[in-house]
């Protein structure tokens, strides 16, 4: 069934089924409203419309009729018309042409002035009902009454009348003249005149009884006769009619219904399928289909009055059958249409007024988006005033309008607030994170976009940082580790060696040579690891508050005996309060280590080493100054860099790494490290921020031990 | 004789160890990876283990946790590894000392000597706290009436400003001293300066009583605040 409904050929009979039926329930339904009467009243012809209605047009007649017989008998002179008027009138009024019956009598005596029945018959006796009705009658040949006015009197607060007389004349009336008002019909009513023109004695005044009815039974061939025909027919044939009416309008009802429902489908698809027709933008259909209808009503109004007038003709027929078929066609079409379009939801899209507002709001939406900033918060803003302005004068609309502005700047926030939430996530560690721009307005959308373009920017910097980091952690953990296992052989089976009984003194010295360059070996590793480490970052710093002067002296403590081997006097300047700095202990150690190594190494034996630690500003600076053994023909800058050294022989046993893994630890703790050489002099210093001492300094007394 | 355990992916680190070990008067049992070694310590009863952490399949690491599971055997881990954070992982894993490459053979008999000594004969206890004249640390025993120091049992020769250090230290352990410190409650004089003599002293003594000076076990340094003796 569904198949069948929405087949083509299915559509198109259903179409004009619909139309057919929508036509001819059309036209039987506006001939049964003008039958509704004689259909539905169920009264006799004497009571129907079309009786009532016929009458009504004899009693103009009558009236007329009346009217020109008053004036016969005032011997008022009628003109030529008037009394060729009063024969035609007694003519078609004669009671052998009409079945209308009526009599005319004066109203004050009752005597008889005229009627259109038989000698002896009444119309009582000769009617179905009777109906009476009265007539006023007046004649003024001089006309002049109507020229009568009133005066106001201020001072007496009435009206003075004045009465024209039928020679022209004026007469000034006042309350006491009541007697001679009375004559032209006038009555003092306190402060004005009533006026009943049957007491004016200047007009002739009658009034007339006409009694009148329809005969009964109908015995002259005119149009109560005809009508009484008519209505008999249609009273035995307006039943059926009137069903097949309703079955019309049913169908078409029905058919239509149907039609919406499979409109737009097509068999073996899914969804609403526009087709030429439903493409045509709304209004410009809907302007066109009003023009269609105008025309074919304006072809269809000739036609219909000559039906009225002439009764039905074969071209009427046609004719109006096309136009209702026209019109029927363009209604049908338009009903269909518009289901179609409500069910696609293009109601409104394909409209021409809608694109026109989408190109204008485009437009205007792009201009806008080029203002700067502050232009569009000033326009807006210049807005919202015009808004408040307009709506403050409505009183009604001023919560809706300002709810709507609060809801906007509301939303506005809540977007902010997204934006927000998703740059904190993109700064809390997390930079792939994508803020979601949909339905953001423009600016917003804009800035989020940007946003998560630099999000990924610092997601790629950061994955690419972590990879070479964890790459170098262990390129220098593998290395430190297969450089060392094998140095760890050399070393065990070296020193087993030198404990084997080996006369040969040669041989025992080639161990001892051995024995000296692994352990510089297993040295140069340590250093390497230590200098790779420290230049890379990676090395764990714990700051934590120290005293410069007694690290100072612990690192002399365990060079003591060196440095008296080396034949070098130790010379050390401190200031009497200790100095404080924030370093990690165990770095700043090694750095001292390696300085004072240095000095054992490359100092010119039996001088003088001096360790010096001074406050300068906010710093304390910490300084050892040795007369080198070599002269240092190199900038101090190269000193620092790895694998150099100043004696460029290299005999001694040290790595070049010494100052530039000082130099680094010192970084690391946020000190700074300089060389600087003048001559034979070499001097280090490594500088420090001088950090609060600690609090409670009074030491605790401690027994002395036994 | 003591069995100990020897476990190192480099053959010719554990047939030196071996070596070694054997001239001291130990049983050895060589093992190359951590799955060797656990079958072997389940194999025979093994008095001490000296274990690489850096092996394929089973690292030391995580053969140490395993073993801990077990027994309680002393475990020395050899590491090329001189990270801090590697070594706490060490210790705390159960390990009970560690000894970073390239090590010392003098260095690894001492502590292999040091770690049976407290396993067996110490029984893991701390000394007697009865003798309130007696101070003990760790494998350090210090007898105040008899005036004498003891390292791992072995009688240790100090000067009396040595002892009366290690006295100090001894008695406020985990406590830091700094050298002025140390100065005024050893020497009884004020401090003026002359501290330098105060890390003299306590080098000499570290020499005497630790088995790597350069990398001490109870006195430690604390760089630019002074000294303190570790609780163990």
């Amino acid at each position: 069934m569904k198949k069948l409904g929405t087949r083509l050929a299915v559509k198109v009979i259903a179409f004009f089924l619909a139309l057919g039926t929508g036509v001819g329930g059309f036209w039987a339904s506006l001939f049964i409203l003008s039958q509704w009467d004689t259909l539905w009243t169920g009264v006799g012809y004497y009571s129907s419309n079309s009786c009532s209605q016929y009458m009504e047009n004899r009693m103009v007649q009558v009236e007329e009729l009346a009217r020109l017989l008053q004036y016969q008998a005032w011997e008022a002179p009628l003109s030529y018309l008037d009394q060729q008027r009063l024969g035609d009138l007694k003519y078609a009024l004669d009671g052998s042409r009409t079945n209308f019956c009526f009599t005319i009598r004066r109203n004050d005596t009752g005597a008889l002035v005229y009627s259109n029945l038989g000698e002896g018959m009444t119309v009582e006796s000769s009617v179905h009902t009777v109906l009476r009705d009265s007539i006023a009658v007046t004649y003024n040949d001089g006309g002049e009454r109507r020229k009568d006015y009133f005066v106001w009197n201020g001072e007496k607060q009435f009206y003075l009348l004045y009465v024209v007389l039928d020679d022209g004349t004026e007469q000034l009336l006042t309350p006491t003249d009541a007697a001679t008002a009375a004559q032209y019909g006038y009555t003092f009513n306190g402060n004005s005149w009533d006026y009943n023109q049957a007491q004016d004695s200047r007009l002739l005044y009658t009034e007339l009884a006409i009694e009148y009815g329809v005969a009964y039974p109908l015995s002259v061939h005119d149009e109560f006769w005809d009508s009484a025909q008519d209505f008999s027919e249609y009273a035995r044939y307006l039943p059926s009619l009137a069903v097949l009416t309703v079955v019309l309008d049913a169908s078409c009802v029905l058919v239509c219904i149907y039609l919406c429902r499979v409109v737009g489908r097509r068999p073996g698809q899914s969804g609403v399928t526009l087709n030429r027709f439903d493409r045509i933008p709304l209004d410009l259909l809907v302007l066109l289909e009003i023009w269609i209808v105008i025309l074919l009503l304006t072809g269809g109004d000739p036609m219909a009055t000559a039906l009225n007038a002439n009764g039905p003709s074969t071209d009427v027929v046609v004719g109006l059958a096309l136009t209702s078929s026209g019109i029927g066609l363009c209604l049908l079409s338009f009903l269909l249409t518009l289901m179609t379009r409500i069910r696609s939801k293009v109601l409104w899209t394909n409209t021409l007024v809608w694109r026109l507002i989408q190109v204008l709001g485009r437009a205007v939406r792009n201009a806008a988006h080029s203002w700067p900033l502050t232009g569009r918060i000033i326009v807006l803003f210049l807005l919202y005033l015009l808004g408040t302005f307009l709506t403050t004068l409505t009183l009604v609309l001023i919560p809706v309008y300002q709810g709507l502005v609060l809801w906007l700047l509301c939303r506005w926030a809540i977007q902010w607030h997204r934006v927000r939430q998703g740059t904190d996530h993109i700064l809390g560690g997390d930079p792939g994170f994508k803020i979601d721009t949909r339905g953001l307005y423009h600016d917003l959308a804009q800035h989020a976009e940007q946003l998560n373009d630099l999000g990924d920017t610092i997601s790629q910097a950061v994955d690419q940082r972590i990879r070479s980091e964890r790459f170098r952690a262990e390129l220098i953990t593998n290395v430190s580790h297969d450089l060392k296992t094998p140095l760890t052989s050399i070393i065990n089976y070296v020193d087993l060696l030198k404990k084997q009984p080996i006369q040969n003194p040669q041989v025992q010295s080639y161990i001892e040579v051995l024995t000296r360059k692994s352990q510089r070996l297993k040295k140069l590793t340590e250093d390497l690891v230590e200098a790779s480490k420290a230049s890379a970052g990676t090395l764990p710093v714990h700051l934590e508050r120290l005293g410069m002067v007694q690290l100072v002296q612990q690192a002399l403590g365990e060079f003591e005996e060196r440095f008296a081997q080396s034949n070098l006097t130790v010379v050390t300047l401190y200031p009497e309060e200790e100095v404080w700095i924030m370093a990690d202990g165990h770095h700043l150690w090694r750095v001292i280590d390696n300085l004072l190594s240095n000095c054992n190494k490359y100092a010119l034996e039996g001088t003088r080493v001096y360790l010096e630690i001074t406050r300068q500003d906010n710093t304390a600076v910490f300084s050892v100054k040795n007369i080198s053994r070599q002269q240092l023909n190199i900038p101090p800058e190269q000193l620092m860099e790895r694998f150099v050294r100043g004696d460029t022989s290299r005999t001694t046993d040290g790595s070049g790494l010494g100052l530039s893994i000082a130099r680094s630890l010192t970084e690391l703790q946020h000190g700074q490290f300089a060389l600087s050489i003048d001559g034979d002099l070499f001097k280090a210093t490594v500088t420090f921020q001088l950090a609060p001492p600690p609090e409670g300094e009074a030491e605790p007394q401690l027994p002395p031990p036994a | 004789m003591y069995t100990i355990l020897i476990c190192d992916d480099d053959r010719d680190i554990v047939s030196a160890l071996d070596i070694y070990l054997t001239s001291e008067g130990y049983r050895t049992v060589k093992t190359y990876d951590g799955l060797e070694a656990l079958a072997a310590v389940d194999a025979q009863p093994v008095d001490l283990i000296l274990m690489d952490i850096m092996m394929p399949g089973l690292d030391g690491i995580r053969t140490t946790a395993k073993l801990r599971e077990k027994c309680n055997v002393p475990i020395i881990l050899l590491t090329a590894k001189s990270e801090d954070a590697d070594k706490v992982l060490g210790l705390n894993i159960g390990a009970d000392d560690y000894i970073t490459k390239p090590f010392n053979p003098i260095e690894v008999i001492a502590r292999v000597k040091s770690q049976l000594r407290r396993y067996t004969s110490l029984g893991g206890k701390s000394g007697a706290s009865e003798n309130p004249q007696l101070l003990a640390n760790g494998g350090i025993a210090l007898d105040d009436s008899a005036k004498s120091v003891t390292v791992d049992g072995d009688r240790v020769n100090l000067t009396p400003l040595e002892y009366n250090i290690l006295h100090l230290l001894l008695k406020n352990p985990g406590r830091v001293f700094s050298t002025s410190q140390i100065y005024e409650l050893v020497w009884n004089d004020p401090s003026l300066g002359s501290e330098n003599t105060v890390a003299v002293h306590i080098r000499h003594l570290r020499e005497k009583i630790e088995i790597d000076p350069a990398n001490p076990r109870y006195i430690k340094v604390v760089w630019g605040l002074g000294y303190k003796m570790e609780k163990l």
